[in-house]
């Protein structure tokens, strides 16, 4: 059943409040960063957030950001990008195989909102293998290292 | 008035010639002259300036800034050439006047405007910390975060708001006065009260000693393999790694 995109606004603040995509009482710091983002901060802080919807209820959320990739060595110049900021399913919807839906529908988003920018960064801890798979599925590809704990991913929007 | 309320408002000219001295002195002119808190975004994108004009420009905004003529108003410089920025930046630094650059009026711009006018490494760090959290933060927030003993949390927040580029609204001893970033969108702002008992952002990372933000990523700069593979991977290009 294909999952229903809505944009979400800060009239969505308390759905959000209550979204849940972490298990355990002592989850891994990078997942608990990702479900304290969605609560708390994801209707603030990205340009844009998205809803999927089940029969009304919401669950899955993705948020994106306008970003700038440049290349400021050897011929410099900037490409006008997004920025993958969080993607979160619900307990009961991970490992079901939603999450390629949900990257590709908000790939779809972002071209929509500017077809002008035809790539997508995202950055997901190197233990996080879901996160990782994931990206990598969504035709992401890890880019480099941007420290000892994170990769910085990149790909062409499908 | 709510605590988080910070009038912002962006002024224009029409005179796109400011060579001339006392032209260019007009438009701080247009300032408001109140000891209310806001922010005045001040566009300067496109202008012509002499060294002359822009000097005496930058030199009674800074001045009044410093002064309190503008009372507790935050200002926001729209800049768009590079050699007027750098040489705002230089004159600030020089004197110390609180003076945010942005390269456009747009607030997500604004939001992300440049602390130009003599900021150590710490108090910089600081800042992208207070923004971090929401646009605002508490001596005790803020040392939790950072991992830091309450007296320097204390130092560095109190530092940069007498520097002017942080307000502080004194609250109950219990609670702890607030200290907010001018910048942040009134819409990005997460209310202290709603807040309180809220998750930080970057809390679980921090606590966990992970630094990387993931989220301050407006501009990423690529070079050596990464940049060579991302163009390759711009122009459609399969990855040969396997």
């Amino acid at each position: 059943v294909a999952l229903k995109r809505s944009v979400a606004t800060l009239a969505n603040d308390g759905e959000f409040a209550a979204f849940s995509c972490c298990e355990g009482t002592d989850p891994e710091p990078w997942v608990q960063e990702a479900e304290n983002y969605i609560r708390v901060r994801a209707l603030r802080r990205s340009d844009h957030c998205l809803a999927f919807r089940d029969a009304g209820e919401l669950v899955a959320v993705s948020a994106f950001s306008a970003s700038t990739l440049a290349f400021p060595f050897a011929e410099p110049e900037d490409h006008e990008v997004w920025h993958l900021d969080v993607v979160g399913l619900t307990l009961t919807r991970q490992r079901r195989g939603h999450s390629g839906e949900v990257f590709l529908s908000t790939f779809a988003a972002m071209r929509e909102i500017d077809p002008g920018r035809d790539a997508v960064t995202a950055i997901a801890h190197k233990d996080h293998a879901a996160s990782l798979r994931a990206c990598e599925s969504a035709g992401l590809e890890r880019l480099v290292p941007i420290d000892d704990s994170y990769w910085r991913l990149f790909g062409r929007l499908r | 008035m709510a605590l988080t309320d910070m009038p912002r408002r962006v002024y224009r000219t029409p005179t796109g010639n400011l060579s001339n001295r006392e032209h260019a002195l007009h438009i701080q002119e247009e300032l408001p002259q109140t000891a209310a808190r806001g922010v005045a975004v001040l566009d300067l994108s496109g202008k012509q300036f002499t060294p002359a004009s822009l000097r005496a420009l930058i030199g009674a905004l800074g001045q009044g800034l410093r002064g309190g003529v503008y009372g507790d108003l935050k200002l926001v410089l729209v800049v768009t050439d590079d050699a007027v920025r750098e040489f705002i930046a230089l004159m600030a630094r020089e004197y110390g006047w609180p003076i945010y650059v942005a390269t456009s009026t747009d607030p997500r711009d604004v939001e992300e405007a440049e602390p130009v006018g003599g900021l150590t490494e710490a108090e910089l760090e600081t800042l992208r910390e207070v923004q971090a959290l929401g646009g605002w933060a508490t001596v005790a927030n803020l040392a939790a975060l950072l991992d830091l003993e309450a007296s320097a949390a204390n130092n560095r927040l109190v530092n940069i708001e007498r520097k002017g580029y942080l307000y502080r609204f004194k609250r109950p001893r219990r609670a702890g006065d607030l200290f907010i970033d001018p910048r942040t969108r009134q819409e990005a702002f997460v209310p202290p009260a709603a807040g309180a008992d809220a998750p930080q952002t970057r809390e679980a990372l921090l606590s966990s000693g992970i630094r990387t933000n993931p989220y301050a990523q407006r501009r990423v700069e690529l070079d050596s393999d990464a940049a060579e593979r991302a163009k390759q991977i711009l122009r459609g290009e399969r990855s040969k790694r396997k």
